[in-house]
């Protein structure tokens, strides 16, 4: 007997934070019957079943494009988060590489970015 | 017989003890944070003086200088360790960050987790995997491993660990991987987890040895800077140091496996307190250490302080090397006492040796523990303090506790007294812990104080714990530092072997016991020590299926270190008893109908040396001790006008009944209201209630 999670609900953010990435729960994995669990699931298993659980995140705490961008670099660095992403979601621009570790945030760039990324999220709600 | 030094540097200050044939001699001088050698070597210098010999032939008379050693302690407080990075398995990498829980009190939202020794960046994975019987399930990649080599040296690694999963069964790729990376980043120290810890859990293994990596370099550097330096001043002898198992070794064995040092300044109190409490008769002892900056406090029971391996949490991280329990209060003469959100608290901030109280007179403006002494008329600046290195200042004090008390409200004495009543609650608080925890009734403990300000606290203590009987070694101030010269030479090491407890391949077990008992040789031979005069304690960790600790019990005890012929096809049952005994023991059951599984053996062995002779006992008629002076001062009940002794003029037989303060050389004991305190034969304090 197993139950899991919802996938479909993940922990929302605060203040205009982004939600968390979801939970991710399959059951009876690698057969013809492997299935995602999307709200929750109160299964019972064959033995042996194999149950893959892939934890999901924490939530964000006001805008992304508000986050210090030394703090992204730092992220960047540890491998947590990729440049592409630092980019897309907390609008940092870089100078340098991870793998040269002379990674540098790009004041102006990422000045630019963040305001045009503002400009389209207001134009968004508006 | 020449003479033996011990040394034990604390945060405030280096003590230090001679032994002179059963004499001793104390001394204690201010710690040199900037380069701890210095302060040791003008201590040495002062005790030299004493002896009215130059430095070079006090040192070379000198048979034995032993060290204990906060070095590796202060670089885990003050996070200023090796530049680390790790190389583990492939899939790997967070672990170290995962912990056992992201941090140790998951409900203190406040709480910070610990700063990462290998932040991600500087922890790298390799593709291989040995299994847990020792096949190499998928072969190391090498050029993996210099890939992260080179990752790391652009990060300026200075010391590298390495932990792969099931080293400690089969360590060729992390032997592989040592010399890759000494290849590719000559001058890095390496530490490898199949030396440091070999066994399971990873967890364990891997946060063992990245701490072993972290401080290593800083307690190399450190001791080759001291033993150069002792050199050049004429010592002949080897350097003993401290570990925190309660044993000392050479400084080559450290050098080994620096992470053994850790801890191990407190670890030489305890012994010392064993030592000195089963002399004098008492098994079972709560010893409470106060000294500038800590309160450290442990048990000995039934006449010993066994080291214990495995869960060992120092300075927010797991260390499994085998350690004397100690825990750790930041409450000391220099613990600072301030007002947070209206409430009074002292510590765990603390002034040290630099600034240090406002009564030092060296620049502190916080008042802290000592000075709150001084307001409190039990320091006084009119007698020498510290063997008379210098005198307390009250310029500055009474300020400070007039400030602090308009915050609460009251006067500046009052200030004082509270603060003295809150470090004490924090220290009861402390004991209760940790006496509760093992299930131990204080009640039925003896007290052993030392540290400059243990005996200024004690029979407080005592009362509010339900004690009625406190020991004050004459060598109180310096305990530590004696201890280190009752420690015997020992290295204590563990091996994993995991089988059912039915199952046992008596072979094997042969094979591992040989290896460390081949170790144990090796470095006692190094250190002037015959094989057959060393002492051996063959051990197994057992535990039953599904438990997460394993228990530790002696299965044999022998001289020397040839006779392995106590490993014979019973020795599986014999276990198995033992195991039990020990299990009812700690938990109160067994469960009978269940076959316990061996984790591991480990192979303590020790050499006795020549201990300070101990006196015991009462034998000179009791007289009263005279009167030296009087001050005011508030022993817990008001300020009144106070007897005060001196320890200089009071001899064996000689007692004082409380409210008293006697003032020794480099400590002051307080005989509260209703106790009473005796000189036994050998100059040692007693207290005991009326």
């Amino acid at each position: 007997m197993a139950w899991m999670v919802s996938a479909a609900h993940p922990l929302s953010g605060l203040c205009g934070g982004d939600p968390a990435s979801p939970y991710r729960s399959r059951f009876e994995v690698g057969t013809p019957g492997e299935y995602e669990v999307e709200l929750s699931a109160n299964a019972r298993l064959p033995a042996g079943a194999v149950i893959a659980y892939q934890h999901g995140g924490g939530a964000g705490f006001g805008p992304a494009i508000l986050r210090d961008p030394q703090a992204v670099r730092e992220d960047v660095l540890d491998e947590i988060i990729s440049v592409a992403r630092a980019r897309e979601k907390y609008g940092v621009v870089f100078t340098g590489t991870v793998e040269d570790y002379d990674l540098a945030v790009d004041g102006p760039a990422t000045e630019a970015l963040r305001q045009e990324m503002g400009a389209a999220t207001a134009a968004a709600a508006a | 017989m020449g003479y033996r030094v011990g040394i034990d540097i604390g945060g405030t200050f280096t003590d230090f003890a001679l032994l002179n044939g059963p004499e001793v001699r104390l001394f204690k001088n201010l710690s040199t944070p900037e380069d701890r050698s210095v302060g040791v070597m003008n201590g040495l210098a002062r005790l030299a003086a004493m002896e009215s010999l130059p430095l070079a032939d006090f040192l070379a008379a000198c048979d034995a200088i032993v060290h204990g050693t906060t070095i590796a302690d202060n670089t885990l407080i003050e996070m200023n360790g090796a530049l680390t990075g790790l190389i583990t398995t492939e899939g790997f990498r967070d672990e170290m960050e995962y912990r056992r829980g992201y941090k140790e009190d998951i409900w203190d939202v406040r709480l910070a987790p610990p700063k990462q020794i290998t932040p991600r960046r500087r922890r790298l994975t390799v593709p291989e995997r040995i299994l847990f019987d020792g096949a190499v399930h998928k072969a190391l990649d090498e050029d993996a491993v210099r890939a992260c080599c080179r990752r790391l040296k652009k990060q300026n690694v200075e010391s590298v660990a390495v932990s792969l999963i099931f080293s400690f069964v089969n360590p060729v790729h992390e032997k592989r991987v040592a010399e890759i990376v000494a290849e590719e980043m000559p001058g890095v120290q390496i530490s490898l987890s199949h030396e440091v810890l070999p066994r399971a859990p990873e967890y364990d293994r891997t946060s063992t040895t990245v701490v072993n990596a972290y401080v290593g370099p800083r307690v190399t550097s450190y001791l080759e800077r001291l033993v150069s330096r002792l050199q050049e001043s004429g010592y002949r002898n080897r350097l003993m140091v401290m570990q925190a198992s309660g044993g000392v070794m050479t400084r080559e064995y450290i050098e080994g496996s620096p992470i053994r040092v850790l801890a191990s300044g407190p670890a030489g109190g305890v012994i010392g307190s064993a030592h000195v409490g089963v002399a004098k008769g008492h098994r079972n002892l709560l010893c409470v250490d106060m000294g500038g900056t800590s309160y450290d406090i442990s048990m000995v029971l039934n006449g010993a302080a066994p080291a214990v391996a495995g869960w060992n949490m120092h300075h927010r991280y797991l260390v499994g090397v085998p350690m004397v329990q100690v825990e750790t209060l930041g409450a000391g003469g220099g613990s600072i006492c301030h007002v947070n959100n209206g409430e009074l608290q002292v510590g765990p901030a603390s002034a040290g040796a630099a600034p240090g109280p406002i009564c030092y007179g060296r620049g502190g403006t916080r008042p802290t523990v000592t000075d709150a002494l001084l307001m409190l008329g039990i320091l006084s600046a009119e007698s020498e303090f510290a063997g008379g290195s210098f005198s307390l200042s009250r310029a500055g004090v009474e300020e400070a506790f007039r400030a602090l008390g308009e915050q609460m409200g009251y006067s500046a004495e009052e200030a004082a007294f509270d603060c003295w009543r809150v470090v004490n609650a924090n220290m009861s608080q402390g004991v209760r812990r940790i006496t509760a925890g093992k299930g131990v009734d204080p009640k039925d403990m003896v007290m052993l104080a030392y540290g400059g300000n243990g005996p200024a606290f004690a029979a407080i203590q005592a009362e509010d714990l339900g004690i009625d009987r406190v020991l004050v070694p004459k060598a109180s101030p310096t305990f530590s530092a004696l201890g280190t010269l009752v420690a015997d030479p020992s290295i204590d090491e563990e091996r994993s072997y995991i089988s059912p407890a039915g199952a046992i391949d008596a072979g094997k077990l042969r094979a591992l016991w040989a290896e460390l008992g081949e170790r144990a040789r090796k470095y006692f031979g190094d250190a002037g020590f015959a094989a057959d005069t060393v002492a051996a304690r063959y051990q197994m960790s057992m535990r039953y299926p599904g438990q997460n600790w394993a228990l530790c019990f002696d299965i044999k005890v022998n001289r020397g270190l040839d006779d392995l012929s106590f490993v014979d096809g019973s020795i599986g049952q014999r276990a198995i008893e033992l195991f039990n005994e020990r299990h009812m023991q700690e938990y109160g059951h067994i469960r009978e109908n269940e076959m316990p599984e061996i984790t591991g053996v480990r192979l303590a062995t020790f050499v006795e040396t020549p201990s300070p002779t101990t006196g015991k006992g009462f034998g000179a008629p009791t007289v009263l001790a005279r009167v030296a002076k009087t001050r005011r001062a508030n022993l817990g009940h008001g300020f009144r006008e106070t007897a005060v002794f001196l320890g200089s003029e009071l001899q064996p037989g000689h007692e004082v009944a409380g409210p008293a303060i006697i003032e020794e050389t480099f400590t002051t004991i307080v005989v509260y209201p209703d106790w009473k305190a005796r000189v036994d034969d050998a100059g040692d304090y007693e207290l005991v209630r009326v």
